[in-house]
């Protein structure tokens, strides 16, 4: 047996005895969203809108990752659109940026792993790296916005006197505690990913000017950046949006 | 009449609305904040975007562009026509050309006031004589996304964003003098251990303060890593590495596989460290409330705070991981790359990486849970109270 497969068994084992059911349903959530990141990639290879099918694909994997999870009900909705309104407000951002760094494609670092194969696959990259950082934030901001909304939820159930705006003012000190570790999660999680470029680096003599004006190097700042303006973007949306929510049929 | 009279009320109430609330001294502050963060924001692009005479490579700046068809209708050639901004030859203008395709993978397109990086040659009379494109200069659109980071994390985050942007700095200072270390011929092991301790305590005491539950976190977190690297070390000895492929990292000059370890450790850390925080400070807070909370109620909240946290914490490692390998897959299936390859030999190390980081934040959990319920009720488990 390989090695993924042994860990993969290990990770089911894991989930089911710490989680139980809920535990089953975890690893179940992650293989369907191993299974819609490749229906995407495989649309956009057949040149559907990359654009598009990402957005759309962003909303399917919230939607399962968050019902099949916690269910339907008011705080999944609120953490469902919120989560939909900071994709398309990151796609904006990222768009207008991505397009000046021209960050897309391969770094020259990289040309040895393409070198054998046709570069004119009429395919536009231009497009893709913004796919490639919304996915890559797509779950973070799930987490935090499911953590923001579901406390909300409970404080809101606890003491049903409690006023909109300070039930806002709640959700937003969660959001703020949730940032510091949300994005060293990122930052490390990034990190080990590059860890062998920057060692590649180093080892040229790269001066800091080649690095800061490097292709890859930018467009893993890129990614962890933008992957933190998504995380903080959340928090005020998913406070505003679960206390519209909470106190809609009153 | 009546809807003029109430209209003038609406004016009045909303004056009134406007006096309470928008300058009242929260929110005084608030703006004041915003206003001075932009302003040092914009000040801070100014210079990246003007710092031509800092470089010592010579930087030129695209006056106009004139295209004509290549050979194909999916490449293109640019005619550039640069100024050079710096060095001795600040003022100039050079011909260049450019080839750019239409998935522009390996090449780049480039537009009117666009900044590149020129290698030029000279004669003997300092006179340019051939020049071409070496590299395109992306500083400023790095000033330009950290500066957004920055400014939102300080406005929304207010004292609580200062210190996660204060740890992330330190966490790279930290990144980088490990990176130093090692090229200075220190071993890896023994550096990244160390600064992963270092790491994890840095972090955690500025994300939530030196108190009981900071220590349950760091304890828990030191404890999990371990434990996830030495299952992870079990398999793949057991099975001689069988399934792993370092094809994306064959520019390494050194072996692969020492750095792949490293970091995957340093990948784990992030989110058991994650896990750890909200594990101990929940069950801080439960046992706060009701300091005499029975051992086995605290220990069944704490787990279904972890069954919560626990698939929305594997899904952002898996994604973050996954993500970064959507060029390649997309660069493979146009070439007609079976799926099968792409899965096993291609992505296989982001496979790992997100299996063993989602495999380090379940153990987490009822690891940090038992270590917050001995340090907190101070006792055994399994021992009951009476």
């Amino acid at each position: 047996m390989s090695v993924i497969t042994i860990l993969l068994i290990i990770l089911f084992l894991l989930m089911v005895i710490v989680g139980g059911d809920r535990g089953l349903r975890s690893f179940f959530t992650l293989c369907f969203n191993f299974l819609v990141f490749f229906i995407m990639v495989i649309l956009i290879a057949n040149k559907f809108n990359p654009l598009i099918i990402t957005i759309i694909m962003c909303i399917i994997i919230s939607s399962i990752t968050l019902f099949y999870i916690n269910g339907v009900n008011k705080k999944t909705i609120a953490s469902l659109i919120s989560v939909t309104i900071v994709v398309l407000f990151t796609t904006l951002i990222t768009y207008s940026m991505g397009m000046g760094a021209k960050i897309q494609g391969f770094g020259k670092e990289q040309y040895d792993s393409i070198s054998s194969l046709s570069v004119y696959i009429k395919l536009n990259f231009t497009s893709i790296i913004i796919c490639e950082i919304l996915i890559g934030l797509l779950g973070a901001v799930i987490d935090v916005s499911i953590s923001i909304s579901s406390s909300m939820n409970e404080i809101y159930n606890n003491n049903s006197l409690i006023t909109k705006k300070s039930l806002f003012n709640s959700g937003m000190n969660i959001g703020k505690d949730i940032i510091g570790t949300m994005t060293n999660t990122l930052l490390f999680a990034y990190i080990s990913g590059f860890m062998a470029l920057i060692i590649y680096f180093s080892s040229l003599n790269y001066t800091l000017a080649d690095i800061i004006n490097n292709k890859i190097f930018c467009s893993e700042v890129y990614q962890i950046l933008c992957s933190g303006i998504g995380i903080i973007l959340i928090i005020p949306i998913t406070a505003l949006i679960t206390s519209e929510i909470l106190y809609k049929n009153q | 009449m009546f809807s003029k009279l109430r209209d003038k009320d609406n004016v009045k109430n909303t004056a009134l609305f406007c006096q309470k609330h928008i300058f009242n001294k929260k929110n005084r502050c608030f703006y004041i904040r915003a206003i001075v963060l932009i302003v040092i924001g914009i000040l801070c692009y100014y210079f990246v975007a003007n710092n031509d005479n800092y470089y010592n490579r010579t930087i030129a700046k695209i006056i106009s562009v004139s295209e004509t068809e290549g050979n194909t209708k999916y490449i293109k050639n640019q005619q550039i026509l640069a100024i050079i901004m710096n060095g001795n030859h600040k003022g100039e203008e050079l011909k260049l050309k450019n080839t750019t395709s239409y998935s522009k993978i390996s090449d780049l397109e480039y537009n009117v006031d666009d900044r590149i990086f020129v290698s030029i040659t000279e004669d003997e009379n300092n006179k340019i004589i051939s020049s071409y494109i070496s590299g395109y200069k992306r500083d400023k659109y790095l000033a330009y996304i950290a500066i957004i980071f920055a400014v939102l994390i300080l406005l929304i985050g207010g004292f609580k964003g200062f210190k996660s942007l204060t740890s992330v700095i330190i966490n790279i200072l930290i990144f980088y003098s490990v990176i130093k270390l090692y090229m200075n011929g220190c071993n890896l092991w023994v550096i990244t251990s160390v600064m992963s301790i270092i790491f994890i305590i840095i972090s955690i005491l500025i994300v939530s303060g030196i108190n009981k539950k900071s220590l349950c976190a760091i304890v828990g977190t030191i404890i999990s890593i371990i434990i996830t690297m030495i299952i992870t070390a079990i398999v793949v000895i057991s099975t001689k590495s069988k399934g792993i492929y370092y094809e994306e990292m064959e520019f390494l000059m050194t072996s692969p596989d020492k750095i792949f370890f490293i970091g995957l450790m340093i990948g784990t850390i992030g989110g058991i460290m994650d896990i750890a925080i909200t594990m101990s400070s929940s069950i801080n807070e439960l046992y706060y409330k009701n300091p005499d909370i029975d051992k086995k109620v605290l220990i069944k909240s704490g787990m279904e705070i972890g069954k919560d946290v626990m698939a929305t914490m594997a899904n952002t490692l898996v994604f973050v991981y996954i993500s970064g390998s959507i060029p390649i897959i997309l660069f493979w299936l146009r070439n007609r790359l079976s799926l099968s390859y792409i899965i096993n030999i291609g992505i296989n190390l982001e496979i790992i990486r997100a299996l063993v980081g989602s495999i380090g934040v379940v153990i987490s959990i009822p690891i940090t849970m038992y270590i917050s319920v001995i340090l907190l009720k101070n006792s055994k488990i399994g021992v009951s109270d009476e």
